[in-house]
């Protein structure tokens, strides 16, 4: 269980903080949805002790995230960043992550090849040789494969095509332990219907709810009393209603970045 | 030893910037020491003993900082890997360090064998006499020593970027040790006083 109380992330002195007061308890399988910028990956970073907390705790099974050393099992992430502790050929570093976290490197490497990328080509390019694509399906294969009872997955759709990201749900949805994704993409709901889901604006969190409940659900520019959730974008109240006709359909956003505009407009 | 030790040295042993500037390019001076800066000194044996001891000392401390720039920026380059790594898989951070350190000074004194090697043979070649060190031991604990400052400046100086947050500074720092090398270089023609001592390189001749 990931639990994250009253968490303030701030990059620099005096700047607005990125991260306002998150609060959250994740077990099972999360989505946490939000535009672009909203805060998402920092609060990830934050989770993985890559950025440092202002303020507020990130526990991880009751133990704070700044504990916790020599931990295998425990965690794993899907950023590329933190895959580079040696300059080797792909192919390497997927033996040498998975024997450090006793992890299977069969797995990650099945899990490449259903994606259609040849082993052999792994042994001759670095991960910073691969497309945008390519790195997505390996780190993420890689955090699958590290066997880790908490797995974040930031962004895993984004740089995928459309069979890919199809594949991508598949293994996600596969996967036993505590999952957390992050996205700004809405179309994937239909995919992910016995998971939670929060959304995050501007560093704040907000949710849960359940994904299924979000399948009908409606964008409505105002302050509704019946809401499902209710959220300031903007500085605007935006309520997500239960669908009647009166709003955007969220499924038909594809995109979250799309609710500035309607915000705006 | 866990396999990031196995790669790292692997990675290192076969680096083509180490291998090219440490040693290739340091093979070059060794034949310029011995059959061009060589027809200057007393052809005698004990000016020759001196002179090899010199030529090794200097050239290995060049050699050492030139792969020392590619150390360090390695470093650089897994810093934030590092911090995830050491907190969640079985590699902590003293273990990390340990490897590190090991990988780093094995590649570091293989470097050394191969330039004692070369410069023993190169000058047996040349002068026509084998000089070998009066105190073997003392020799190997003066290029440990030597190694293990290498990689502590490099570390520092890595450390120092991350600290500062400046990556900018990073091309630049990397080279330093190859810089204060070559100013120790300096030394054939300048007299730095009591300042010699701070470089272990220069006690290699005495050995």
């Amino acid at each position: 269980m990931i639990l994250s109380q009253d968490l303030y992330v701030t990059y620099r002195w005096r700047q607005e903080p990125v991260l306002k007061g998150v609060n959250g308890n994740f077990k099972g399988k999360a989505l946490i949805l939000g535009p672009n910028g909203s805060g998402k990956t920092t609060f990830f970073r934050a989770i993985c002790a890559l950025t440092n907390i202002t303020s507020g705790k990130i526990l991880i099974d009751g133990r704070p995230v700044e504990d916790l050393y020599a931990t295998k099992g425990v965690l794993s992430v899907n950023f590329q960043e933190v895959y580079t502790l040696l300059g080797s050929n792909v192919f390497d570093l997927v033996k040498l992550y998975t024997d450090l976290s006793d992890g299977d490197s069969e797995l990650a490497f099945e899990m490449i090849k259903d994606f259609g990328i040849d082993l052999g080509f792994l042994k001759k390019r670095k991960l910073s040789e691969l497309s945008l694509g390519q790195t997505k399906i390996v780190c993420t294969a890689l955090a699958l494969a590290m066997k880790a009872r908490h797995v974040l997955f930031d962004e895993p759709f984004e740089d995928l095509d459309p069979a890919k990201k199809g594949r991508m749900v598949k293994h996600l949805n596969q996967y036993s332990g505590v999952v957390l994704a992050n996205t700004h993409e809405t179309w994937l709901l239909k995919n992910h219907q016995n998971w939670i889901a929060f959304f995050m604006f501007e560093g704040v969190l907000y949710g849960p709810l359940l994904v299924k409940e979000l399948l009908n659900a409606e964008i409505f520019m105002a302050d509704e009393p019946d809401a499902l959730l209710r959220l300031k974008v903007l500085g605007k109240m935006v309520s997500l209603v239960r669908g009647e006709g009166r709003g955007t359909l969220l499924t038909s956003l594809e995109n979250l970045d799309r609710i500035y505009e309607l915000a705006g407009g | 030893m866990t396999k990031y030790f196995w790669m790292n040295t692997k990675l290192l042993l076969t680096n083509p910037y180490i291998l090219f500037w440490s040693i290739l390019f340091i093979e070059f001076w060794v034949f310029m020491w011995a059959y061009v800066f060589g027809n200057y000194i007393l052809q005698v044996e004990e000016a020759v003993r001196i002179y090899t001891a010199t030529a090794y000392g200097n050239l290995l401390m060049l050699s050492l900082s030139g792969a020392s720039v590619k150390i360090a920026p390695s470093l650089l380059y897994s810093s934030k890997s590092i911090r995830y790594v050491t907190k969640y898989t079985k590699l902590s951070p003293s273990r990390f360090l340990l490897e590190n350190l090991a990988s780093s000074l094995i590649t570091l004194l293989a470097i050394s064998a191969v330039m004692f090697i070369s410069v023993t043979g190169v000058f047996f070649a040349r002068f026509g006499f084998v000089v070998m060190p009066v105190n073997a031991v003392g020799l190997f604990i003066s290029i440990l020593l030597s190694t293990l400052l290498i990689y502590a400046l490099a570390l520092f100086l890595n450390f120092s970027v991350v600290i500062l947050r400046a990556p900018k500074s990073a091309s630049f720092i990397s080279f330093l040790p190859l810089i204060l090398a070559f100013t120790a270089y300096a030394s054939l023609l300048i007299d730095f006083g009591n300042a010699a001592y701070f470089s272990p390189f220069n006690s290699i001749m005495s050995v």
